[in-house]
């Protein structure tokens, strides 16, 4: 699905330079549930919005689909993410003044679906993760684990190859947190390719395998046997 | 306490520097704007004012509606007036005073110069207690050889003032050369007032004896009549008492054949501090003695200048409530450590007051800047006084007190805020009401804005539409010499004609009392000699405006006749000749304009062809002429006069100028031929020459100014308008930036999301284009009614201006959004 060789991401700012990640490499195939680990400030936001198209990387390449993108341009990868990927933050990322439903329908909207095939596919989806019946609610109405089940229904609609979750359960209690979880674990045995960041040791016990970083680098890959 | 408020401003203000210098430059465009209409107005307001007892001066004005016909209405008045309207209100009046205004001639060291010369009665000082340098009042005007002149007039024909017993001499005075005696000299009077009297000499019937229809007539209005009540509550009785004159003790009432002579004829009163604005109304199209003001302008230009400041004010609320947001949180914590809301409202409040006072500051600079421009356009001397405490104090209130209106409303919003509602975790502080409100302010700031663009093209079409109209005669290539007839009898006109025509680049010469352009006060009373015969009824007898024109003046201006012929010199019968005894009446022939004709109730210019007209234009008595010809309505004076019914005979006592028809580029040296030539004939008179052309377009030189200024105004409004939409655009971007990044990840392209907020900015554009049209219609719809010939009200200025007011906002705008649109969603998302 997507492969990374010797990718580094540098930040300049006026004083310092943070190298946040560090000569990666890394091959994801299709259909794997990937969990991302290490301690704050190691560079797994950065290497997830690299995998997601949202940043560029300093140097190296990523080859997503047998492409080279490192260093395709804001237009092209907009157009790769909106068909390929899907997103699941920690603190939700609803439009405020959107209700449920349109959150869920945008991400249609932006792939040129039909509006009568928008309705049907939205509809199912939010009946999917269990929030239909809050569907005409605004998101400051849900509490934060009905809305991240708003942000995967919008993750999913699109029905994309890949879905992208930085710490989706970071602002959760347990039970939500589990929820979200088995969602998340549902779609992967459906098929869906899942990069998840988490803290929660438990939680990435859900993927099949396991990439902790420190320092912006590869210590260990650790994959789990299958059950 | 306050100390740290003014400390909290300084540094928000400089946090929020895009905001700021938004805010301040926009507020002072508009504080700039209102103080320079202030000025304006306050000018316009205060006119005649400083002249003592203003308030209980009041001047006659004339208005006669015939049954079926035009009214004519002028704010002069019969020169029997002033007495006989003493005799019969004497519990009113105090005294009274006849004006008359000419030009003569003032001979000086061989030199003569063409002076304005005021004829006043002797009372003139006990009405008009102007302020003397030397004399007094008692005997400045005792005799009637005495002048009195004003400082300025002393200075330039002495070099100094105390010239008392002093003489002049002026050529001429009844057609004779008259010296007369310096009896008092005049302080110099203000500009603002509707005449400032230069040079003035005693009415004295004799040096009028070359009019006969000056002062001893009831009908015939050429004198400026003044009555000084004993109270100024005495204004509406004294009217009263006039109307009640004319309906039952004055002549007038004898010539009605029916109705009450008020319901036909009218003198109405107006007190001197109005005549500057309102004797407009009165005037007919003869215009007053200095160009008039207009209140309808005053009140033009103040809206215009509100709107500005409200424009200015509306960006300033907008823009505070939107920062509020971004202050929400400080306002949250403040008041969870125990800040009070009127605290917190006083803060806010002193902020803003702090804006507008700097804005105060930076506005009275933007006006020093812009008042020599100003004063050049309005040909005014205007100026910001600063030792004028008052004045001064009144502009600091009213940026005091905008700051109060711009600082209550965010004051209100941010002190409102519930801490507990933006500290819990991602609640948007963003109260809906508070957004909905901007996008009705910008609506308003847009209606505004359109509406100004749309009455601004439509002014200016018309301006040019009435500047391209066919006058119907001819302007080009024609040259005016002044001052022909000045010499008394010394002139030979025939040589002078003669000799100019002799010189190769010309090609006619004629003479006539006055040149297109040249306002004129004379009006008479005509009577058609039908199957019925004279009759003294006064409703029988039109009044005409009538010029004196030379044979080929028509042809010189290439007026064409419509019916019957121009005057020639084959028939002697063309020219006017007054009665050679008492008892006899002249005779003489007259063209009409088609006006005319239908005034004197012909009902086609064939009709009028041979008939014959009476009418009194000699001393010596009635005239009995023939018509002979119709000319179409020509333009004699700016179009905005609209056409008087006018009529034309050929008096040669009356030529005062002649048009010099000519056909060559070389105007330098055409100018240096004639006064050659005119020095030869009359040395003694002033050579003074004019082009036509020229004449025409200084007739409108006041309405173009007027007109640029009206442009100015509206252009400020729409830029300080568009800096509010671009101070709201990027705040708007800004803030939105979270929720363009989700977009962006979900796949939104740059096109989309610029797409998104142009739409969202031009939504209240669209939508203020349903105040602003129909605001701009009714607007347009009565100013385009006050013109006789006028543009039509057509629907491409609407949509013209809404589309530039769209193009502008888009222009602002765009430029933030595709800013914001280009970068990379995850700078947006990346501190949630
Ligand atoms: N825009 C930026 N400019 C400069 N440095 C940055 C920027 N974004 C991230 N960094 C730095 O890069 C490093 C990696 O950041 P990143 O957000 O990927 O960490 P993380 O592993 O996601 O941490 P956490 O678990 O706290 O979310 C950090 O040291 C961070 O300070
Ligand atoms: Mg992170």
């Amino acid at each position: 699905m997507l492969k990374l060789n010797n990718l580094c991401k540098v930040y300049q700012t006026e004083e310092v330079e943070t190298t946040a990640l560090d000569n990666i490499n890394i091959d994801i195939e299709k259909g794997e549930f990937v969990a991302i680990m290490g301690p704050s400030g190691c560079g797994k936001s950065t290497l997830l919005n690299i995998i997601g198209m949202l940043d560029s990387p300093t140097s190296g390449e990523y080859h997503f689909l047998g492409d080279e993108i490192a260093h395709a341009n804001e237009k092209q990868l907009a157009n790769i993410r909106k068909k390929n990927i899907g997103f699941i933050f920690q603190s939700f990322n609803l439009i405020e003044e959107l209700t449920v439903f349109e959150n869920v329908e945008l991400a249609l909207l932006y792939n040129d679906v039909p509006s009568k095939e928008r309705k049907e596919r939205v509809t199912r989806v939010l009946d999917k993760v269990g929030i239909a019946h809050r569907a005409k609610h605004m998101p400051s109405q849900l509490s934060g684990g009905q809305q991240q089940r708003v942000a995967v229904a919008r993750a999913l609609v699109a029905e994309p190859a890949m879905i992208l979750a930085d710490e989706p359960t970071g602002n959760l209690d347990r039970a939500q947190g589990e929820e979200v979880m088995d969602m998340l674990k549902k779609l992967n045995e459906e098929g869906s390719t899942i990069i998840m960041v988490t803290h929660s040791p438990s939680h990435a016990d859900y993927a099949r395998r396991t990439i902790n970083l420190f320092d912006g680098q590869v210590v260990t890959e650790m994959y789990r046997a299958a059950e | 306490m306050f100390n740290n408020y003014i400390l909290t401003a300084l540094r928000n203000l400089h946090r929020h520097r895009l905001f700021s210098a938004i805010n301040i430059v926009g507020l002072a465009i508009g504080l700039a704007s209102v103080i320079l209409i202030i000025l304006f107005i306050r000018d316009e307001v205060g006119h005649d004012q400083w002249i003592a007892d203003s308030d209980r001066i009041v001047r006659v004005h004339m208005s006669y509606v015939p049954r079926d016909g035009q009214p004519f209405e002028t704010v002069r008045s019969a020169g029997r007036i002033s007495e006989a309207i003493s005799n019969d209100a004497p519990e009113y009046v105090e005294d009274a005073v006849r004006l008359i205004i000419g030009r003569s001639n003032l001979i000086r060291n061989g030199q003569s110069f063409s002076e304005l010369v005021f004829y006043g009665d002797n009372s003139f000082f006990n009405v008009f207690d102007f302020p003397f340098l030397h004399g007094d009042k008692k005997t400045a005007m005792a005799d009637v050889d005495n002048v009195v002149i004003s400082e300025k007039i002393a200075r330039k024909y002495f070099g100094r003032t105390d010239v008392i017993g002093e003489t002049l001499t002026f050529c001429c005075l009844d057609d004779k050369e008259a010296t007369v005696k310096i009896s008092a000299v005049l302080k110099d009077t203000p500009k603002n007032t509707h005449f400032n009297v230069d040079i003035m000499l005693v009415i004295e019937p004799n040096r009028f004896a070359f009019a006969p229809n000056m002062l001893d007539t009831w009908t015939s209005v050429n004198v400026y009549t003044y009555f000084k009540l004993k109270d100024a509550s005495d204004i509406a009785p004294f009217q009263a008492k006039i109307y009640d004159w004319l309906n039952e003790r004055s002549m007038f009432k004898e010539r009605m054949t029916e109705g009450k002579v008020t319901d036909a004829f009218k003198y109405k009163v107006m007190s001197i501090e109005d005549i500057h604005l309102k004797a407009i109304a009165h005037s007919g199209n003869m215009g007053g003695i200095k160009a008039l003001g207009d209140i309808k302008l005053i009140y033009s230009y103040s809206s215009i200048a509100l709107l500005v400041l409200v424009i200015a004010c509306i960006n300033f609320m907008n823009l505070s409530t939107a920062r509020s947001n971004t202050r929400a949180r400080e306002v949250a914590l403040r008041k969870v450590v125990g800040a009070s809301r009127s605290q917190l409202a006083t803060q806010f409040i002193s902020e803003s007051i702090f804006i507008c006072l700097t804005s105060f500051v930076l506005a009275l600079a933007f006006v020093e800047l812009a008042l020599p421009f100003y004063n050049d356009m309005l040909g005014k001397q205007l100026g910001l006084d600063y030792g004028n405490m008052g004045f001064l104090s009144m502009l600091v209130g009213l940026s005091v007190f905008v700051g109060l209106i711009g600082g209550a409303y965010p004051a209100f919003i941010l002190s409102n805020f519930r801490p507990a509602l933006i500290l819990k975790a991602n609640q948007s502080s963003q109260q809906g009401g508070s957004n909905r409100i901007r996008a009705y302010l910008v609506v308003f700031q847009f209606a505004a804005s359109i509406c100004l663009v749309i009455c601004t093209a439509i002014v200016y079409s018309q301006t040019n539409f009435a500047r391209n109209i066919d006058l119907g005669y001819n302007v080009t290539g024609k040259m005016i010499l002044r001052n022909i007839g000045a010499g008394g009898g010394n002139m030979d006109s025939q040589a002078l004609k003669n000799r100019l025509l002799s010189l190769p680049a010309v090609t006619n010469v004629t003479y006539s009392s006055e040149v297109p352009s040249d306002d004129n006060n004379n009006n008479t009373g005509f009577k058609r000699l039908s199957a019925g015969g004279v009759d003294g009824a006064m409703n029988e007898q039109s009044i005409l405006n009538y010029h004196s024109v030379d044979f080929d003046f028509m042809e010189t201006y290439n007026i064409k006749t419509l019916k019957g012929r121009a005057f020639s010199e084959e028939f002697p019968s063309d020219t006017a000749n007054p009665p050679e005894n008492e008892d006899e009446i002249g005779t003489g022939a007259i063209m009409l304009n088609e006006s005319a004709t239908k005034k004197m109730g012909f009902g086609s210019p064939e009709e009028a062809i041979g008939q014959m007209v009476r009418a009194s234009i000699f001393r010596a008595g009635d005239a009995d002429m023939t018509i002979i010809g119709v000319i179409p309505d020509i333009y004699f004076r700016s179009i905005k006069f609209g056409i008087r019914p006018s009529v034309y005979f050929r008096r040669t006592d009356r030529f005062r100028n002649a048009t010099i028809k000519f056909t060559t580029n070389d105007t330098a040296a055409l100018i240096e031929q004639v006064e050659q030539v005119w020095n030869e004939v009359a040395p003694m008179v002033p050579y003074r020459y004019e082009f036509v052309n020229e004449l025409i377009d200084a007739q409108y030189a006041s309405e173009e100014a007027r007109f640029n200024l009206f442009i100015v105004f509206s252009i400020l409004a729409v830029i300080v308008a568009c800096l509010g939409l671009y101070g709201l655009a990027s705040f708007t971007a800004e803030q939105r930036t979270k929720e363009i990044g989700i977009r962006k990840v979900l796949g939104a392209s740059v096109s989309d999301i610029i797409k998104l907020l142009i739409w969202q900015f031009s939504k209240p554009v669209l939508f203020s284009n349903i105040i602003a049209w129909p605001a701009a219609y009714f607007l347009m719809k009565d100013y385009l009614n006050t013109f006789q010939y006028r543009i039509d009200l057509s629907l491409a200025y609407f949509i013209l201006a809404s589309i530039l007011a769209l193009i502008i906002a888009w222009i602002t705008v765009t430029w933030h959004a595709a800013k914001v649109a280009r970068a990379k969603p995850i700078n947006a998302l990346r501190y949630e």
